[in-house]
């Protein structure tokens, strides 16, 4: 026999560890259909009954309007998909929370209402009488301290029993007007006993359109909620809104045996340091920092064991093995050097990318990042960005991947998608490298001035992205702020372990497979080339397909200082924008003939010497960190050009043919196009995935590489402005043009946005598809 | 927390911090309005500001709850303070 259960509650009510507790590592992450909201469902199993756990979106009502999760939320109860639902109460603040209970009481839908946090709500003097309270809601109470694994049997058997229990829906009585209306549409309705009638014909008056007969009924519902306005000088729903909250009231008043009473928590006592009108700012900037270091540093320690444990498990085992077994040369290249390649440049960002995801989940679990966005909201607005703006930024310097994703976290669909269209600015550490290769050629001296401009030159560019973005095609205004804040709490161990593995088993499924694969199909374009004879392995670079792509859109090129002769560097563009790992390796083969003439050999591979030496670099790594805590970025190695040289990973060919192709400004501009324009392929299916939208991923990756093009250009124009006047005046023209032109043809879809906003019918409780910022809230 | 309360509302913007105050109205649209419903910000519900952050924002106690407000949420509710208190 198969169930479904789902579990509903606000946001911070405990749900998740409710939910860790039902499954332990039986979950699975997806998306629901259609959106990006994350999906989790786990299973376990109760006697002969096999369950399916789904864990809903936190939501504080079903009422609707709001942001895409409360919509999922809504259909999933409505639509009558879970055999049982498990309301999760935070019973410290049972009068909040219980508005919610009343909504999911009334579909009739079998209900446990789960009071979790009991431990916390004894501590505040709240005693909750769970039978009384049981029976006024008409179904299960269960107390519950979700944190202790002991509690698990208890809620497993409440549960099942629960699920073939019949239960009658809830209503709250209504004010007369509304009373008479929902009588008198409940004959209207078919299907359904009575109570189900009430309860749809409550929220068809509400206003709620996802009923079958909605439609059918619309002048009918219309002329009564005229009524009602009319009769009470209330909205119908304000009115059901007001019985549902009265409702939940007297729950509270049944359900307390001790009411408790407020006072200073400890929680309190920090907030009054974080929250600090002038402390506030500097502790979240030590906090960020923080975050940089542990993304960085932290990732570092383990980032080249498992660099060396991947080349000697993907790369030379097998090598070895196909050698061994006198495999024709091309498969032993292919699985090896290539496919095995692939797999080593993806696993390392595994350390880094973890660390990232560790201390934003700490941060999120421990009730801080909700005291940032609104430390930093104030600022922000100020240039119309909203306050969840700055973590994503900063994740992003890490990899640009978890910071589209850490967008998810902002409400309003359009904020979200201004800061998403933000990330691919954000200068990652795949990029750091390319600029350590340059660095240890031409900026010896000043190369930690010049990153850091790099990296201020793309904070502005993602800056103004999004101002742009928001006076034009995004218009509105970041929604009025305000945001629960939840009482600090210490995350435990294994519900931290559980989301940050679900995190990272995405990232590597999603942007491992995009790399991995690129790598392989990069090193068969630059293997092969097209000869009178078809196309025939190759071992030089120039002739490769690679190459000779990249030799005809060179030209394209000349105006930000690339030469014909410098076709590599172009080359290392088209592969950089697949993924910014593999630039240097690009390099070192494009630039390199003779090293090209070499296939790797694996016959000598010793691979437990490489296992053991990949073991000893974690703890020289983790001596390094605490030199690496005032300089994360390793800029230091900046001022020692073998250091960053060796860094970067470029080999002495490369970074020769480096000096003789380049100037120091067209390096400059070199890198400012690296900078900006697309970051890689994984980013931009991150962008696909996170909007949804086509559109919005073409513009980004259209928009990156004009920025990228435009500034570059610009950049080394004026650079030799001496040297041909009327060609710089001509390219800074026509590039201003074409900025120009871009903005008004933003400016045009905006205003054509407006008017069609304008024609579309006031909102219902079904969520629209457009950015919520136009609807003045 | 029976205090008999003036029927006047002022934004809860220009309430002093620890005075509790009593929500008598919310100008705002009904989409905010629904928004703030939904964390427990409805009339007659008691509301006291624990902390002000700067820039007309500040940290306001409801029930046992704790919301951090912006400065248009301030404006928005509407209280009528205890005669004594205020």
């Amino acid at each position: 026999m198969h169930r479904t259960v789902a579990l509903i509650g606000n946001p911070n009510c405990g749900k998740t560890t409710v939910f860790n507790l039902l499954t332990g590592a039986h979950q699975s992450v997806g998306n629901w259909p259609g959106v990006t909201v994350e999906r989790k469902s786990g299973s376990l199993r109760a006697g002969d009954t096999e369950i399916t756990i789904v864990d809903l979106p936190g939501v504080y009502s079903l009422r609707g309007g709001g942001a895409v999760d409360e919509a999922i939320a809504r259909d999933y109860v409505l639509g009558g998909k879970a055999d049982l639902l498990l309301n999760i109460v935070d019973t410290s603040n049972l009068e909040r929370q219980l508005g919610l209970t009343v909504e999911v009481l009334e579909r009739g839908t079998p209900t446990v209402i789960v009071l979790n946090m009991m431990d916390e709500a004894l501590r505040l003097g709240r005693n909750v009488d769970c039978e009384r309270l049981s029976v006024t809601a008409g179904c299960v109470a269960l107390p519950l301290v979700a944190t202790r694994p002991g509690e698990r049997a208890n809620l497993v058997s409440v549960l099942r029993e629960a699920i073939h229990s019949p239960v009658t829906p809830v209503s709250p009585p209504y004010p007369e007007e509304v009373e008479t209306r929902v009588n008198a549409l409940s004959g209207y309705l078919t299907d359904g006993s009575p109570e189900e009638k009430r309860t749809r014909a409550a929220r068809l008056i509400e206003g709620a359109t996802e009923d079958s007969q909605a439609e059918d009924l619309a002048p009918i519902v219309q002329s009564m909620r005229r009524t009602i306005a009319e009769a009470t000088g209330e909205s119908a729903e304000d009115l059901i809104a007001d019985a549902r909250f009265q409702f939940a009231q007297r729950l509270v008043e049944r359900g307390l045996r001790q009411p408790g009473a407020p006072a200073p928590t400890w929680s309190d006592r920090i907030d009054g340091l974080v929250l600090n009108r002038y402390l506030g700012v500097p502790i979240f900037f030590a906090i960020l920092y923080l975050l940089f270091v542990v993304s960085f540093s932290g990732g570092n320690i383990f980032l080249d064991f498992i660099d060396g444990m991947s080349h000697a498990l993907f790369v030379s085992l097998p090598g070895w093995v196909l050698q061994s077994l006198h495999a024709p040369g091309w498969i032993v290249q292919l699985v090896a050097t290539a496919a095995g390649g692939a797999v080593q440049l993806v696993l390392p960002f595994m350390a880094p990318v973890g660390f990232t995801f560790l201390f934003l989940t700490l941060l999120e679990e421990s009730g801080y990042m909700a005291r940032g966005t609104f430390v930093m909201e104030r600022f922000l607005r100020r240039i119309g960005l909203p306050g969840k703006t700055l973590v994503p930024m900063v994740v992003g310097f890490g990899c640009n991947v978890p910071a589209v994703m850490a967008a998810r976290g902002i409400e309003s669909p359009r904020d979200r998608l201004l800061v998403t269209m933000m990330q691919p600015f954000m200068s990652c550490s795949a990029r750091l490298v390319i600029y350590m290769a340059f660095a240890a050629v031409f900026f010896r001296s000043y190369g930690g001035q010049v990153v850091f401009g790099l990296y201020v030159l793309g904070i502005l560019v993602a800056v103004l992205t999004a101002l742009l973005l928001g006076k034009t095609v995004l218009r509105g205004n970041p929604r009025p702020f305000m945001i629960d804040l939840p009482p600090y709490r210490v995350p435990t161990a294994r519900a931290l372990a559980i989301s940050v593995w679900q995190r990272l088993r995405i990232y590597l499924w999603r942007v491992g497979r995009v790399i991995a694969t690129a790598t392989v199909v990069i090193y068969l374009l630059s293997s092969f080339a097209i000869t009178a004879g078809g196309v025939r392995p190759t071992t030089d670079p120039g002739a490769s397909l690679l190459g000779t792509i990249g030799k005809a859109i060179t030209p394209a090129f000349h105006p930000m200082g690339i030469r014909d002769d410098n076709w590599p560097a172009t080359v290392g563009l088209l592969t950089g924008a697949v993924a910014k790992e593999v630039v240097i390796g690009t390099l070192n083969g494009a630039y390199s003939a003779s090293q090209a003439a070499e296939a790797p050999d694996y016959v000598d591979a010793d691979v437990p010497h490489e296992m053991l030496d990949a073991l000893s670099t974690i703890p020289s790594n983790a001596t390094a960190l605490a030199r690496n805590l005032t300089d994360p970025l390793g800029l230091g190695n900046l001022s020692d050009a073998s250091r960053a040289a060796a860094y970067s990973g470029a080999n002495e060919s490369t970074l020769h043919a480096l000096a003789s192709h380049f100037t120091p400004l067209s390096a400059i501009a070199y890198l400012i196009f690296v900078l900006l324009y697309i970051p890689c392929v994984s980013t931009m299916g991150a962008i696909r995935r996170e909007t949804g939208s086509w559109r919005w991923t073409a513009y980004a990756i259209i928009w990156g590489i004009a920025a990228a093009y435009g500034l570059a250009t610009v950049w080394f124009q004026l650079a030799h402005v001496t040297e041909h006047p009327a060609a710089t005046a001509a390219w800074i023209v026509g590039i201003g043009a074409v900025f120009f032109a871009t903005v008004r043809i933003m400016q045009y879809m905006g205003d054509r946005e407006e008017v069609r906003m304008q024609r579309v019918a006031p909102a219902t409780i079904r969520t629209a598809s457009v950015p919520d910022g136009r609807r003045g809230g | 927390m029976g205090a008999a309360y003036e029927s006047t509302g002022v934004p809860l913007r220009d309430v002093a911090e620890g005075k509790v105050a009593r929500i008598v109205g919310l100008a705002c649209d009904p989409v905010l309005r629904q928004r703030l419903a939904s964390l427990g910000v409805r009339t007659g519900t008691e509301v006291s500001v624990l902390q002000r952050t700067g820039g007309g924002r500040a940290v306001v106690r409801i029930g046992f709850g704790h919301l951090a407000a912006g400065v248009d949420v301030m404006r928005s509710i509407l209280v009528a303070v205890p005669p004594q208190d205020a």
